[in-house]
Order: C-alpha cells, then structure tokens, then sequence
C-alpha cells in the first residue's frame, strides 16, 4: 500500500490554507528573521558578521538607558491609570439605577475609534503654550497661574503623553470591563444580598474573581500597545523633550540610517512584546 | 430605610457628575477640533481662546476640500484600505475556515503565529519591510502599502474568522454535503451568508486598522501618488507655521468617516470584542 503523506483533513485543509500561509510567511515570518540576522551583523561593514558588536554598543550608549527609562514610565504609568479608570467608568456606568447608559458609552466610545493621527494632531493643538485651550481653560479654572509649556520642555512632555495616552486608551478598557460586568450572573448577587452581603464583600467575592481574565487580557493588550505605541508619541513631539521610547528609538536611528543601532533596537523592542505576547497566548491556551 | 434611600440618590448625583466630568473631558478635544475648524485665520489664535467663533465660516474645508492633499490621499486611502481588506478578507477567511474545520499538522503553532503576529511592533515590520519592497519597487506604490498593511490585517481577520466559523454547527455542513453539496458550495450557500454580519465587521474593522495606519505609511510612501489620510494630515500640522485650521478641518473630513461607520457596527464590534476576549 502507498503511504499517504498527507492525511484526508490535511488534503482538504491545504488549499484553504497555504495562500495565507506563504503569505504570512512572505510578510511576518521573514521580516523577523531578517531584522534578527541585520543585528548580528555591521551594515557599516557591507553587512559583515559581528556578533554581539551592535548590542555591545547599544548598551553602552547613554541614550539607549534613557530609552529604557522612559519605556518603563510611559508603560507603566499609562496602563496603570487606563486600567483603573477604564475599569472605573464601566463599573459607574454599570450600576444600577444610572441611566443613559448607552450614551455615556457611545460618548467615551467615540473618544477610542477617532484615528491615531487625529488624535495626537489635536492634542498637540490643545496643548500649545500659548493660546492654547488647555491652558486657558486650567487658567481660568485657577489651577495654574503661567500657561503651562506642555509638550516644549523635558519637564512636562512625557507627563503630557502619558495623560493622552490614558485619554486614549481608558476607553477600551471601559468597554472590555462592560462587556465583562454583563456577563455576571445577577442571581448571585440576588443571593447575596439576600444573605445581607455589603457591597465590598460582593466586590470581593463575586465581581473581582469573575472579572479576572478580561481584566488580565485588558492589561496585556495595553502592556503591549504602550511599548509599541508609535504615532502619538513621533506627532507629539518626535522623541524630543526626553520622550523617546523603544519604537522612537527604531524609527530615529532606521531614519539616520544607523541600521545597527536600529536592528539591535529592535530587537529588544521585539523581544520586550514577546514577553507579554506569549502571556496572552499561554492564556489563550489554557481556555481552550 | 429614609436614610438609605437618601444615601443612595446623593450617591447616584455625585457618579452623573463623574460621568458628566468624563465626558467633558473625552469631548473636549474633539469640539476644539470642531471649533478650529470653522474658525477664520484671524480668530484662530485669538487671546484668550474662544469656544464659538465670532465669525464662523467653512473657508477652511474649502481649502481642504479642494485646494490640499486630503482628496487625493482620502481616494490613496479607499483603495489602499479596499485591496488589504479584499486580500486580508480572501486568505485570512479561508485559513480562519481551516483552523475551525480540519485537523492539520502545525494547526495549533500557525493559528498562535496568527495571535502573537497581531501584538508585533509595527516600528520593527517597517525596516525589513521597507528594503523587501525597495528591492522590487513596491514602495510609494498603493499596493506596497496594501500588502504593506497585510501584516496588521491578516493576522487579525484569520483569528476573527476563526472564532465565527467555530461557531456553526458542523452538522449544517454535512447536512449539506449528504445533500450533494460539494464543499464549495457548501461554503458559499450555507456557510458564508449566515456569518455575513459578522465577516463584514471583520472586514469593516481591517479596513479602518489601514485607514488609520501611520507607521508603515510614514515609511512606505512619500509622494501624492501613495500618501494616505494619517500622512496627509500630519504633513499639514508639520509645517513650520501651522495652519490650524485647515489642520483642524482635515482632522473633521478624516473622522467622520470613520465615526459614522464605526456607529453603524459599534453592536456587532463590541460584541466581537469581548468575544474574543473571552474565547480567546
């Protein structure tokens, strides 16, 4: 008997599969290799192997330790306070006897989908030191006495960010929250109170472990969008004012053409998702 | 129990005024933007600011309508986002209907490529990216920029079209086949209209990750015959003396858009959303 090497599924799954397949292959898989390889080598050189040289240098340039901190801070400080806020307006929103629900969504919902580009454009038009509506409006609210140099000094330019930054994204958290308090059972609650529950101990008990993995998922994805955020950061203020992150990083070296630097950038930057790309997929598994 | 009740209403005031709160703040940038936008010259830097214009006028959408290059990269935009959504839609629905249906060797490693190729950092992409597409003179060209695009939006309407197709019953399918269907057609008159809604989401959302796309575009092209929407718009607010107000509008003509079709799905996209959260 001739041996199949392919089995009945496996014949049926080919077509359907493979144009996909060649494709990420073409477009995903080997652009990985590739910017793996261009790190190992000196493009200075005509591309000659150099081992650990770029990452050698990368190291070792005060800029590149800069970057890191600043990575840290933007990531940190903008999923931290995304999340709680998110979490906060859905569970506002959520409560029973507030009404308009679906406006209060649909508003906070419009402030999410709204293009990157427009976003940060706008931002940087309501941030400008003079005349600019945000500092008139904390003016005349009293809050500060000397417009405020937003996105022009070290000083606030990150601050500024990472507040835009929660403005964007909160509302994603709002709505994953939502679409998570949704799904509770209400008869437990009913029960609870029934068994003179206080609110804490149904927030403890009954909401916090229910909302355990959307809130893990929530947190994963804005782990991830932080360290790879680009456009706001390169519209707002280029890197400049101590604001370069990881992705800055790349793009300004990959623009001066210092592939070494760049390649070697990204891959850090690379292997920085990862860690919290195979998070996601390990738990994705485990639903399965 | 008066106590409680009163309790419970300050209560229910003081989280509308949070709301209230949160929603001035989530407005407020979009209706500056709004406001810029029907400003004149003149009013546009005016100190202090002003929220409503003296003089409201659409001198600047005229300006952006018809003397920028906004049209020409919203029509860049349409196709580019029209081709990457038409690929993304073809190959990513098929092998999104293979990983539902077929057991294969290497199914469970390509369909986790396809979750963790969704979290890629773009700025990575761009390098390799860039000198492939240099090599065969695909850059500043729309269709480098589509396949360019390929790399957000397969990898997402796959795991989508995975998820919906999981989600029919296997028993219609051979229900059909018994009734000497073949597979295609199978697909095509049982499969494909009951997950319309849903592929067109799908589609709908792949379409808008491109629309909205700035850091392949910002390396990918560089003239009018490929510069989309997001470039467009940036090159407008770059200029040494920014004009704000044609800024301001091209702003408006690139959203709105994409509001009023986001609007249109928002039920069917949140669901999908958490769907995906959930099941992963």
């Amino acid at each position: 008997m001739k041996r199949q090497i392919l089995t009945k599924d496996e014949k049926k799954a080919l077509p359907f599969i493979l144009p996909g397949v060649i494709v990420t292959a073409l477009l995903i898989a080997y652009p990985l290799i590739y910017i793996f390889r261009m790190s190992f080598t000196d493009q200075s050189a005509g591309g000659a192997f150099a081992g650990f040289y770029n990452y050698q240098r990368l190291f070792h340039n005060p800029q590149f330790l800069k970057t890191v901190v600043n990575t840290i801070k933007w990531t940190l400080s903008t999923v931290v306070f995304s999340f709680i806020l998110g979490t906060l307006y859905a569970m506002l929103i959520h409560r029973k006897g507030i009404r308009f629900k679906g406006f209060w969504r649909s508003i906070i919902f419009i402030a999410w989908i709204i293009p990157g580009v427009v976003k940060a454009t706008a931002w940087k038009w309501l941030l400008t030191t003079d005349g600019g509506m945000a500092n008139h409006i904390l003016q005349s609210l009293g809050l500060i006495k000397e417009p405020v140099p937003w996105l022009t000094t070290p000083q606030f330019a990150m601050l500024s960010l990472i507040i835009v930054q929660i403005w964007a994204c909160s509302p994603y958290v709002m709505l994953m929250m939502t679409a998570g308090l949704q799904q509770l059972p209400a008869d437990l609650y009913e029960s609870a109170d029934l068994d003179g529950a206080s609110w804490w101990q149904k927030m403890r008990y009954i909401t916090m472990p229910l909302l355990k993995d959307i809130s893990f998922i929530c947190i994963l994805m804005l782990l991830v969008w932080a360290i790879n955020e680009f456009s706001l950061i390169w519209i707002m203020t280029s890197g400049g004012q101590n604001t370069t992150t990881l992705s800055l990083l790349v793009y300004n070296q990959f623009k001066i053409l210092n592939l070494n630097g760049a390649s070697a950038s990204a891959v850090m930057q690379l292997l920085t998702t990862m860690i919290f790309a195979i998070l996601y997929v390990k738990f994705v598994i485990k639903e399965d | 129990m008066n106590r409680k009740k009163f309790y419970e209403h300050a209560l229910n005031i003081l989280i509308y005024l949070v709301l209230f709160l949160v929603l001035l703040i989530t407005i407020i940038p979009i209706g500056w933007v709004l406001s810029t936008s029907i400003k004149p010259t003149a009013e546009v830097f005016a100190n202090p600011p002003r929220w409503i214009p003296l003089k409201p006028t659409l001198s600047n959408y005229n300006n952006v309508l018809f003397e920028s290059s906004i049209p020409n990269a919203f029509k860049n935009s349409l196709l580019v986002g029209a081709m990457t959504t038409f690929i993304a839609l073809l190959l990513g629905g098929s092998a999104g209907y293979a990983f539902a249906r077929f057991s294969f060797r290497g199914s469970k490693v390509l369909s986790l490529f396809m979750l963790i190729s969704q979290m890629l950092p773009l700025t990575v992409l761009m390098i390799p990216l860039y000198y492939m597409e240099n090599e065969v003179g695909m850059v500043d060209t729309k269709l480098g920029l589509a396949v360019a695009h390929l790399v957000v939006s397969l990898p997402l309407v796959t795991w989508m079209a995975k998820g919906y197709f999981k989600g029919i019953p296997k028993e219609i399918e051979e229900a059909a086949i018994m009734d000497g269907c073949s597979t295609m057609q199978t697909i095509i008159k049982i499969v494909l209209p009951l997950l319309k809604p849903a592929l067109a989401a799908t589609g709908i959302y792949a379409f808008i990750s491109s629309w909205n796309e700035f850091a392949l575009a910002n390396v990918l092209t560089r003239s009018p015959r490929s510069i989309t929407v997001p470039i467009a718009l940036n090159e407008f607010s770059s200029f040494f003396k920014v004009d704000w107000g044609s800024t301001m509008a091209a702003a408006m003509v690139i959203t709105i858009p994409v509001i009023v079709v986001f609007m249109m799905v928002q039920k069917q996209f949140v669901e999908g959303l958490a769907a995906g959260a959930v099941k992963g």
